[in-house]
């Protein structure tokens, strides 16, 4: 099976959600094959680590943005 | 009319006459191009054509190049595997069913359109002055998108 995604924005780029999980995808891998409790906490973990980078890549877009707005004051 | 997932049959017979190199840098110059559900690809495509391939504003015709700096060729016990960098289009506004991954150096030579595999994306997909992105499987001997088992 050839596993791989599709993601499209309107009107501007990648949002930080979609781009967390791109990441997450490349960092976490559930196989079909794992037994159902380990692979419904490895899910859980997948989630996680998506908010987690989710939020530090609005971070960066936040911080980025504003260092461009006062440099340009 | 339809676009299925598949590595194509003629992908696998040029295998076996040594016409696709997938070596990071200095191997032949892949690309994949997108298409619309008007589109008939699945294991028989033998190579790409603009019949039915996407149009609009950020994308042209024959598709992105895939990076070959970015494409690499690993083996994991008895699994060998290929892997692309994921490609995006930008600021563009297409809709797109499917895409064909193709060889434009098959055998050494150029302006080659030998088919690779068809990647059916289970329905249209459409971005608006933003966006388009194909991501790859993780690099792995039971995910990569090729893989020789």
């Amino acid at each position: 099976m050839i596993d791989f995604k599709v993601y499209t924005s309107s009107n501007g780029p990648l949002s930080p959600e979609q781009l967390a999980e791109m990441a997450t995808n490349e960092i976490v891998k559930v196989s079909d094959q794992t037994p159902q409790p380990i692979r419904d906490q490895a899910h859980a973990y997948k989630s996680e680590i998506e908010k987690v980078i989710a939020k530090y890549l609005r971070q960066g877009i936040n911080s980025h943005l504003k260092y461009v707005i006062d440099k340009g004051k | 009319m339809a676009i299925t997932t598949a590595m194509c049959s003629s992908f696998k017979e040029d295998l076996l006459k040594a016409q696709h190199d997938f070596t990071a840098t200095t191997g032949h110059q892949f690309k994949i191009a997108l298409f619309t559900s008007s589109a008939s690809l699945d294991a028989t495509t033998t190579d790409y054509s603009t019949s039915n391939e996407v149009v609009g504003a950020g994308y042209t015709a024959g598709g992105e190049d895939l990076a070959k700096a970015n494409q690499s060729v690993t083996l994991s016990g008895t699994t060998a595997f290929v892997d692309f960098g994921d490609v995006t289009w930008t600021s563009a506004t297409i809709t797109a069913n499917g895409a064909l991954i193709y060889n434009t150096e098959t055998g050494g030579g150029s302006g080659t359109t030998d088919a690779v595999a068809v990647l059916a994306f289970g329905g249209d997909k459409t971005s608006t002055n933003g966006d388009f992105v194909v991501q790859f499987p993780s690099a792995t001997s039971s995910t990569a998108i090729i893989r020789i088992a």
